[in-house]
C-alpha cells in the first residue's frame, strides 16, 4: 500500500505515519507548510514519484498558532489565517493535487482532526472552525468523488491529545469517556487500515470518533 | 416615529444585518424592523442597500443603511461604529452576506478565487462581524444576541458546491465557540439554516435545473419559504427574549427538508 501522509509536524500526522510504515506499506511524509496551490500541488507530486502511485492520501494538517488558547477578542488576522487558511487550502490544494491518482488506484482518503470542530471550544474558535471546515469538506469530496471510486472518511481523536491547554479541551464534553485510555499511532493506523481495506467498501463520507465514546452526537 | 407593524417585542434595539440589499438578508431586516428593531442595512452596494432602507421606512420601520464589505476590517468596524454612533448601541449582530455560493465547481478543477470569494465573505466577515460587534453585545448583556447564516450543507456537505459546504460548517464551529465564550456574559450566539426564495437560490435554480424539483419534492411542507415571514421571524425570535436560553445552537429553517440533527 502506497501512502502519504501531511502534517507529520503535528501529533496525529506524526502518529499516523509511524503507525501506517511497515513491511507493506510504503509512506511519504510531508508538512503543508504555505497555502500556496502550487507548493501543495508539487510536493504531493514528489510525494506520489516516491511511492510509485497513491492508493492512500491521510491528510492532517494545520497550524501550531492554531492550537494555542486565544480569547476571541484578542485575536489577530494573522493568527486567524494561520489556523484558517493554512488549515484549509492545506487541505484543499492537496486533495486536488492527489485526485487523479486515486481516481487510478481507487484509492481512499482519509482526514484526521480533533473532535474540537463538533464541539466548539472557548478560546479556541480558529481551531474549531477549521477542524470543522475540514470536516465537512470531507463530505463534500466524499459525495464527488465517490462515483470516480474513491472514498473519503474522516477520524476524529479526543480533543486532548491535540490542543495546548488539556484542562479546556475537558470543559467542551458532555461526559467522561466510556472507555479508558487514548489512542496510539498503531491504533490510529488500525483505524485507517480498516477504513481503506474491503471491509470499508461502503464507507465514505463517514466520521469515526475514536475518543473513548465522549462525544456520541448525534 | 416609527411605529412597529407586528409588534414591539423587539423596541429599543439595534441591529445590523450584513447582505440586507435583498434575499434572505433583507426579510430578517424587514421583520426585525416589524417588530420595532431599528435596523442597520450594512450592503455592499447602495444600489440595493439605500432601497431596502426605504421600503422599511416607507413601512413604518427604521432603518439605515450602511455601505460595508463584510471582508474588510475597517469597513465592518465604520458600519458598528456608525451604528453606534446613530442608534446609541447595538444588540444584535446578524451576519447573512457570502458571495459566490451558486456557482457549481468540481474539487479537481476548482481555482482558488472561488475559495477566496466563499471563505472571504462567509468566515472572515462572521470574524470580523463578530469581534468588531462583540464590545457592544457584551454591553448588551442579557439582550446581546449574534446570528450567522449558515446552510445545511454546512452540515451535511455539498455535492455540487464542494467549498461552500466548510465556510458554512466553520460559521457551525464558529458560533459553538463563542457561545461557550460569551455565554457567561448573558450573550446568545446561534446559526440559522434558511431555503428561501431569494435571487441567490433563482440562480442556484438556472445554474442547477434539476434542484427546484428536487428540493419541492424533499420538503415536507412542500413549499419554499418567504425570507421575511419565515426565515424572518425565526432570526426575530432567536434575537429576542424569548430566545434567551438557547445558544450554540443551528436553527434549520426550510420546511424540514434536512432533519439531520
Amino acid at each position: 500500500m502506497r501512502v502519504i501522509v501531511t502534517g507529520v509536524d503535528q501529533p496525529l500526522g506524526a502518529a499516523a505515519a509511524a503507525g501506517l510504515r511497515s513491511a507493506s506499506t510504503k509512506v511519504a511524509a510531508f508538512n503543508v507548510a504555505v497555502p500556496d496551490r502550487s507548493a501543495a500541488a508539487r510536493d504531493l507530486a514528489a510525494a506520489v514519484d516516491e511511492l510509485g502511485g497513491l492508493d492512500v492520501l491521510v491528510l492532517s494538517g494545520w497550524s501550531a498558532g492554531a492550537l494555542a488558547p486565544v480569547p476571541f477578542e484578542d485575536l489577530d488576522d494573522a493568527t486567524f489565517a494561520d489556523a484558517w487558511e493554512g488549515g484549509m487550502q492545506g487541505m484543499l490544494w492537496t486533495l486536488q493535487a492527489a485526485i487523479p491518482h486515486l481516481r487510478t488506484s481507487g484509492g481512499n482518503v482519509v482526514v484526521l482532526m480533533p473532535t474540537t470542530g463538533m464541539t466548539g471550544g472557548a478560546h479556541y474558535a480558529p481551531a474549531a472552525a477549521t477542524f470543522e471546515g475540514q470536516r465537512i469538506l470531507m463530505k463534500a469530496a466524499a459525495r464527488q468523488l465517490g462515483p470516480d471510486g474513491i472514498r473519503v472518511n474522516a477520524i476524529a481523536v479526543g480533543a486532548e491529545l491535540v490542543l495546548d491547554d488539556a484542562d479546556a479541551a475537558e470543559v467542551h464534553y458532555l461526559a467522561p469517556p466510556a472507555v479508558a485510555g487514548t489512542p496510539s499511532p498503531g491504533d490510529i493506523a488500525d483505524i485507517i487500515g480498516f477504513i481503506v481495506s474491503p471491509a470499508g467498501r461502503h464507507l465514505s463520507g463517514q466520521t469515526i470518533t475514536i475518543d473513548g465514546g465522549r462525544w456520541l452526537a448525534p | 416615529m416609527a411605529r412597529p407593524v407586528i409588534s414591539d417585542r423587539l423596541s429599543g434595539r439595534t441591529a445590523i444585518v450584513t447582505g440586507a440589499g435583498q434575499g434572505v438578508g433583507l426579510g430578517i431586516a424587514k421583520r426585525l424592523a416589524a417588530e420595532g428593531t431599528n435596523v442597520v442595512i450594512a450592503a455592499r452596494r447602495a444600489e440595493t442597500g439605500e432601497p431596502a432602507a426605504a421600503e422599511i421606512r416607507d413601512a413604518g420601520g427604521e432603518a439605515t443603511c450602511i455601505v460595508t464589505d463584510v471582508t474588510s476590517r475597517t469597513q465592518v468596524q465604520a458600519c458598528v461604529d456608525g451604528t453606534v454612533a446613530r442608534y446609541g448601541g447595538l444588540e444584535i449582530m446578524i451576519h447573512n452576506a457570502v458571495a459566490g455560493a451558486a456557482s457549481v465547481h468540481q474539487l479537481e478543477t476548482v481555482e482558488p478565487a472561488v475559495w477566496e470569494t466563499l471563505s472571504r465573505t462567509a468566515v472572515w466577515g462572521s470574524f470580523y462581524c463578530a469581534q468588531i460587534a462583540w464590545p457592544h453585545l457584551r454591553a448588551a448583556g442579557e439582550r446581546g444576541r449574534l446570528i450567522l447564516i449558515t446552510s445545511p450543507s454546512g452540515v451535511e456537505g455539498s455535492h455540487t458546491l464542494p467549498l461552500y459546504s466548510p465556510v458554512k460548517a466553520a460559521q457551525r464551529a464558529l458560533a459553538k465557540s463563542l457561545a461557550r465564550e460569551w455565554g457567561r456574559y448573558g450573550v446568545t450566539v446561534n446559526c440559522i439554516g434558511p431555503v428561501a426564495e431569494t435571487p441567490a437560490l433563482t440562480r442556484a435554480f438556472e445554474s442547477n435545473p434539476q434542484l427546484a424539483g428536487r428540493l419541492a419534492a424533499r420538503t415536507p411542507l412542500g413549499r419554499i419559504g418567504n425570507a421575511e415571514t419565515d426565515i424572518g421571524a425565526a432570526a426575530a425570535f432567536l434575537a429576542g427574549d424569548d430566545g434567551s436560553y438557547i445558544t450554540g445552537q443551528t436553527l434549520i429553517v426550510d420546511g424540514g427538508h434536512f432533519m439531520g440533527f
